[in-house]
């Protein structure tokens, strides 16, 4: 059965009344308006208000409708209010023809407002939330926030989340007087049935949602990956990826169903028409496929998402944020109270975290909700045991086995920006008989490659051939920093991207310097930029050794776990 | 005008030289092993009901091309199909180059792969991928973009039309 919702898509109690409807077998999705096109059964209004504003649309539809009669809330005349039921009387006993049911949230408001109505209305049946024990939270109606236990930082804006995931998390109590209205929503939503999730799981093994943003490079999407490798490994997921990156055949190549689709800036479209596309395709993948749960990994959750899990008809579906730190300095710290739409916020490790100056060191977030927030080893993709010998690689990469080679690596659009930091390594490498090769990123741009320079490679997962170079020079983001530390020993030097949209890679490659794991290739002076190249291609060309930090080599599988453990 | 259409042009070149040595990104998967093909998800086989209307997107022109009345020209899906990639970049050019010289639609690419995304995208063009049929995705993307039309790439051949 489909019903078309008609009210405040994403009010509280309309949310709670749908999943009584969702529970039932139906579909429940908002309409906007009555529309005989629409493939509906039946129609559900939030409120009075909504039914009274399309009642003519309504009755001429001669589909049945159910409404949810509600108690007075402090914002409302009470002459007002009686006076509005009094017209829905009215209306109602002029259309005979209109098969309605009234429901109320309790028995009393059902008693009272049959006495104004003059009608019966059914009780709503307690609602069926999944979870376990439940915490103490506290609503301010006035403010609108609830607070989880006695953390004030553990607050969220009440009309923010979803109240399915709140009420199978906590009991709410309010220290101060409540009007009609919310005095029955608490109690309606502390009334609801618990039961386990593993009951009500739509697929076995639970399907998880992974949402790439598109990144300047591929630092989301190949975390994002190597999570989800590991949750297929064990079983413990079917991970299904809605993308943005262009680079999404990557996902699809390691065989994971993908969802390609647009931003607004890829379709040079008004944002705010795309969100609402977004959101109501969020809902209704969520409606369809009920997923346990959703990952993003990205600064901004996006407002997209967040209504969309907050929507009427979607079912409870908990929300992981995978949030890496070292973030630049300058960026805004109010992206952190998204905190507050989030199950569980996940920072994954960096070997640099001691030099890390960004908001999510130093930002107290006076929203976090009740998530839950866990910090993992740091996450790569490839592990010691996936990566070629340095023979294979070589042969996979056409090179020559003898001859001495150094990888460069600066990232996406690197060709533009560091044109003459290029030149300069081109050039001295060239005295120093050591052969380049130029990774470049599968989204690049192949326009701008000199037949006459040196030779370039564009493969997924790049970490799988390290072994092929005697040493790196490489940008400093998440993923590179990482990999090419762990996974080599050969001779490495940083080329940190300053790029507002990134991480903070300029604090990575100082750190890395000052430990000794690295040279740096100073921002400017060119003759100190020499000076750096010639000891680096010195040490290229002796192969030396460097020491390298250890990385958790089970860290993506470490991840997964908790994954699947919070979500199960 | 004329400027615009002299970068148009610089993108059209560049964008032509990038086709000539097209390969999909390579990918090293970690196991040998195919992976099991699992359901494709189709959310889109009906226009997603919303809280407030769904204002069509209007698709992009593309980077290549300059139209003083780009606005007006039709919304036409071009269906890639499920041919090797040699032959879709080859059907590619030959509508590229008309479309540099004379654009007369705002086009959405369809394909049954991802391969050419990367490459469309970068040069500004709007790309969907559908899964098994492109015929079970058009009530959505009829209403998303406002699609006048869908022909094969190939042929010319008109697959789906909203008249």
């Amino acid at each position: 059965m489909k019903i078309g919702f008609i009210g405040d898509a994403f009010d509280p109690t309309a949310q709670l009344f749908a999943a009584h409807m969702t529970e039932l077998g139906a579909e429940v999705f908002p309409v906007h308006s009555i529309n005989s096109a629409e493939a509906v059964d039946r129609y559900a209004c939030g409120s009075t208000e909504a039914f009274l504003a399309i009642a003519s649309s309504l009755i001429s539809a001669r589909k049945p409708v159910t409404l949810l009669l509600r108690r007075r809330a402090a914002s409302e005349d009470q002459v007002e209010f009686t006076r509005r039921l009094q017209l829905l009387a009215a209306v109602l006993s002029n259309a005979p023809q209109l098969e309605i049911t009234l429901m109320a949230l309790n028995d009393a408001v059902a008693k009272t407002l049959k006495l104004i109505v003059g009608r019966d209305i059914t009780v709503l049946p307690p609602v069926i939330v999944t979870g376990g024990e439940r915490q103490t939270a506290i609503l301010d109606a006035v403010a609108r926030t609830i607070q989880f236990g006695d953390d004030a930082s553990c607050t969220c804006d009440a009309d923010a989340v979803s109240w399915l995931r709140v009420s199978a998390k906590a009991r709410i109590v309010a220290p101060k007087e409540l009007d009609t209205h919310n005095a029955d929503l608490i109690a309606y939503a502390n009334n609801c049935t618990q039961r386990a999730a593993q009951s009500v799981a739509r697929y076995e093994p639970p399907l998880i949602l992974f949402i790439v943003v598109n990144g300047v490079g591929l630092g989301h999407l190949t975390r994002l990956l190597a999570i989800a490798e590991q949750l297929r490994k064990s079983a413990q997921a079917r991970v299904a990826f809605w993308c943005y990156s262009r680079a999404a055949s990557i996902l699809e190549a390691h065989g994971f169903e993908v969802i390609q689709r647009m931003t607004w800036q890829h379709l040079n479209v008004e944002k705010s028409a795309w969100e609402v596309w977004e959101t109501a395709d969020f809902a209704r993948l969520f409606r369809d496929f009920a997923p346990a749960g959703v990952v993003y990994d990205g600064a901004a959750v996006p407002a997209s998402l967040t209504n969309a899990l907050r929507m009427v008809g979607t079912p409870p579906i908990a929300l992981t944020w995978l949030r890496r730190a070292m973030w630049q300095n300058h960026t805004n710290p109010e992206y952190l109270q998204a905190a507050q739409h989030c199950d569980l916020i996940i920072e994954p490790d960096d070997f640099a975290a001691t030099a890390d100056k960004g908001p999510t060191t130093w930002q107290q977030t006076s929203h976090r909700g009740s998530a839950e927030f866990l910090r993992v080893p740091a996450i790569g993709l490839t592990t010691k045991s996936d990566m070629l010998t340095r023979r294979q690689a070589r042969r996979k990469l056409g090179l020559q086995l003898r001859k001495r080679t150094c990888l460069i690596s600066l990232g996406g659009d690197a060709f533009g920006r560091c044109a003459t930091a290029m030149q300069l390594i081109e050039e001295t490498a060239n005295t120093a008989q050591i052969e380049l090769v130029i990774a470049r990123s599968p989204l690049a741009s192949t326009a701008d490659q000199d037949s006459n320079g040196p030779r370039s490679i564009s493969v997924f997962p790049l970490g799988r051939y390290l072994s092929a170079f005697d040493g790196i020079i490489s940008a400093a983001g998440y993923n590179s920093f990482h990999e090419m530390l762990a996974l080599t020993d050969v001779p490495l030097m940083f080329v940190p991207t300053i790029h507002a949209r990134l991480d903070d890679q300029n604090a990575r490659a100082e750190f890395a310097c000052e430990k000794g794991w690295s040279l740096s290739l100073p921002q400017s002076g060119v003759s100190q930029q020499r000076d750096t190249l010639a000891k680096f291609w010195d040490a290229v060309s002796q192969r030396s050794k460097r020491p390298s930090p250890e990385m958790d080599q089970t860290s993506a599988r470490k991840t997964a776990d908790l994954l699947a453990e919070r979500i199960r | 005008m004329a400027q615009n259409q002299e970068l148009a042009d610089l993108k059209f070149r560049l964008l032509l030289s990038e086709l000539r040595e097209f390969k999909a990104i390579s990918v090293l998967t970690p196991t040998a092993t195919p992976q099991p093909k699992q359901r494709a998800f189709l959310p889109h086989t009906e226009i997603a009901p919303s809280p407030t209307a769904l204002a069509t997107l209007p698709l992009p022109l593309g980077d290549i091309a300059v139209s003083s009345h780009a606005a007006s020209l039709p919304a036409i899906g071009l269906n890639l199909g499920h041919s090797p990639l040699d032959t879709q970049v080859s059907r590619l050019r030959d509508f590229l180059l008309e479309h540099n010289q004379e654009p007369f639609v705002r086009p959405l690419f369809l394909a049954s792969n991802l391969s050419l995304l990367p490459l469309l995208g970068r040069f500004g063009f709007a790309f969907h991928r559908y899964h098994e049929s492109v015929q079970q995705e058009i009530p959505y993307l009829a209403v998303r973009y406002g699609l006048h039309q869908i022909r094969a790439l190939d042929k010319g051949m008109v697959e789906w039309s909203a008249l």
